[in-house]
């Protein structure tokens, strides 16, 4: 099973990401500074997973400026991504959960 | 006005003047289900109310609630299987997401969450105020996205 960091930092259509655990703690990134998308992916996931429980999919913050951000659930952690500019948020949505989604089968 | 079958969650649009009992009784259009519930009716003339029909008109919307910090859910036109307490359980869960988001990127606009095939909007209306919309894909059609606008710009103008 391919390590999640590394299944991040293979993903297209973002600018960047971080996975965070289920303390907060960053695991990996690729971000000069991670401090804020990792607290908004850590605050927010565990918030969200509460609510959908099992069911979570994902979750999108859109910006004024296009660069979306979305929160994922991956297994205990949660990663959040910087969607690029002009793409759409359903794709990249589908890219990272098919890439997980290989990942743990 | 829209209720929602309880079997089979199917929007039926009843008369107001059937509802005057307090009770929904009707049969659903899909399925025949024979539905008997209470409702609670918007006050006449609720403008949250009457936004709440509007949207729902649009196929592709599914509910749509108002939740405020203090009053918790002030109006909502939802599938009859959630309960108002399952409703409060939910915009504040979503209030309190958004709101973090917010204090980690004040450009945040919006924020839409997926559970199961189902995508929830939340939009700040005002102070305290939040609109959730729920519909089966991310994207809304043109004249919801258009009304929502207009409903952040009147609460931005007070």
């Amino acid at each position: 099973m391919d390590d999640p960091v590394s299944v991040a930092g293979r993903l297209k259509g973002i600018s960047g990401f971080v996975l965070v655990d289920c303390r907060g703690r960053v695991k990996g990134h690729n971000l000069g500074a991670p401090g804020s998308l990792s607290k908004l992916a850590f605050s927010c996931g565990r918030r969200l997973a509460a609510i959908g429980k099992e069911n979570f999919r994902y979750a999108c913050f859109s910006r004024e400026n296009g660069e979306d951000i979305l929160i994922f659930p991956v297994g205990n952690d949660y990663l959040g991504v910087v969607k690029l500019k002009g793409i759409k948020n359903s794709e990249v949505a589908s890219a990272v959960l098919e890439a997980f989604q290989a990942t743990a089968g | 006005m829209i209720i929602f079958c309880e079997d089979c969650g199917e929007k039926n649009d009843l008369d107001p003047s059937d509802l005057a009992s307090g009770r929904a009784d009707f049969k659903c259009i899909r399925c025949g289900y024979g539905n008997s519930f209470p409702v609670k009716m918007p006050e006449k003339g609720s403008a949250a109310g009457g936004f709440l029909e509007k949207i729902l008109s649009f196929s592709e919307i599914i509910g749509a609630f108002f939740f405020h910090r203090t009053n918790g859910v002030v109006a909502w036109r939802m599938p009859g299987r959630l309960t108002l307490d399952d409703l409060g359980y939910l915009g504040a869960g979503l209030a309190d997401s958004y709101e973090a988001g917010v204090s980690c990127d004040s450009g945040i606009r919006a924020m839409t969450t997926v559970i199961s095939d189902k995508h929830l909007r939340v939009h700040r209306i005002g102070e305290y105020g939040y609109l959730v919309v729920i519909s089966a894909s991310g994207s809304l059609p043109d004249s919801v996205s258009e009304y929502i606008a207009a409903l952040e710009q009147g609460a931005e103008n007070g």
